[in-house]
């Protein structure tokens, strides 16, 4: 897995891998990252949130379990916040509501 | 009665946007230059409904409602090594078509609905370079199959119909999409594939012949990677009612991608 600090973002669409990775915070200061890495029949995402070096929770989320703050969004779900700049907030919204990005890391085919 | 006045076939890479903004001169650039000229003076439309290729929903069809649409930056940003600088986008919504169109598609058999979504830049990209200021309806390019994406198609034709809007509708994709193979070096010869592959598809589309796209090689149809496997063109299919298309501009770059602009009648 490349570096996270080339991506010049903290949200990144793996097309070798097909998903999507968001890097950010808790509010306690722990390094988050969250990985959407398969979308279903239903536009929900199989996801797995890994807080410091931990993977924590594996489950389905929806568009619709995410509330946006402003300096982030809530895991509904996991009761969990993260803290990520908007570019990145708002990047994961549109990926949780069918977008394919321009991928980060290109392959032979998408999505 | 409203109309659908033409379609367009357009690429939608984010450095349109920087190459328009700093004034370098590309033929697609300029492309979009006289497409937006035309939107504005010669077909005085009100409305446009702009399918992003990277709307790419499984379940269905849809649409956003919005009164007001902004956009968001998916796509890589510097200082990665292919990013751009950020740009944003923001226009009116319309959301009495929007939720026209959804009826139409429900009609036709389709699971459709609505969503608050935005403008990706599949969107907001080609239409920022057009530099028109119309209303915009964002709706979905989906990954389903082919045959519900020309009733999509349809479906918008029918929702115009029965508004009062004059409208128009971009569906932007490139042919050839390959970009783990770029190279950034313009000399560098473009993917064999892609040029066989995109010849193809400019013959096919220029004589209307949509239907034997799904019959394409599948080899070279992997080998080229279209984006959204060019749903975009079976959606104006079925918009225009199998209008054949005039190619406006072409050029393959960066071995890697194939950037078309086509546009389309509309049948009565």
């Amino acid at each position: 897995m490349a570096e996270r600090e080339q991506f010049g973002a903290d949200f990144i669409y793996d097309a070798k891998q097909k998903k999507a990775i968001l890097w950010g915070k808790t509010e306690n200061g722990a390094e988050a990252q969250l990985e959407l890495i398969r979308r279903n029949e239903d536009d929900s995402h199989d996801a797995v949130l890994i807080v410091g070096n931990k993977e924590n929770d594996k489950f389905v989320l929806r568009e619709e379990d995410v509330e946006y703050l402003n300096d982030g969004f809530r895991l509904k779900q996991l009761a969990v916040k993260i803290l990520v700049d908007q570019v990145s907030a708002a990047k994961f919204r549109g990926f949780t509501k069918g977008n394919i990005p321009t991928p980060d890391i290109p392959s032979d085919s998408l999505p | 009665m409203g109309k659908l006045l033409k379609a367009y076939f357009v690429p939608n890479g984010s450095y349109l946007m920087q190459e328009d903004e700093d004034g370098i001169p590309d033929p697609s650039v300029d492309a979009l230059h006289e497409i937006g000229r035309e939107i504005r003076e010669e077909l005085n439309a009100d409305v446009m409904i702009a399918v992003s290729p990277h709307w790419q929903t499984k379940s269905g069809f849809y649409v956003d409602p919005g009164q007001y649409h902004t956009s968001f930056t998916d796509y890589p940003l510097l200082p990665a090594k292919w990013g751009r600088r950020p740009f944003s986008y923001e226009a009116d919504g319309d959301p009495e078509l929007a939720l026209g169109i959804v009826e139409a598609a429900k009609a036709l058999g389709l699971n459709a609905g609505s969503k608050t979504y935005g403008l990706d830049h599949g969107a907001f990209c080609p239409v920022k370079v057009m530099h028109v200021n119309c209303k915009i309806v964002p709706v979905t390019i989906t990954q389903r199959p082919f045959k519900e994406c020309l009733v999509w198609g349809r479906a918008i034709k029918e929702a115009v119909e029965k508004s009062s809007r004059r409208a128009v509708l971009v569906a932007p994709g490139n042919l050839t999409h390959r970009l783990d193979l770029r190279h950034d070096n313009e000399a560098e010869a473009y993917l064999d594939q892609g040029k066989k592959f995109d010849e193809l598809v400019i013959d096919l589309i220029t004589a209307g012949k949509f239907d034997e796209i799904e019959r394409i090689d599948p080899a070279l149809v992997k080998a080229a990677a279209p984006e959204a496997g060019l749903r975009p063109l079976i959606l104006i299919q079925g918009a225009t009612g199998g209008q054949p298309g005039k190619l406006l501009c072409y050029h393959g770059m960066k071995n890697s991608v194939g950037d078309a602009t086509f546009d389309f009648a509309v049948q009565a």
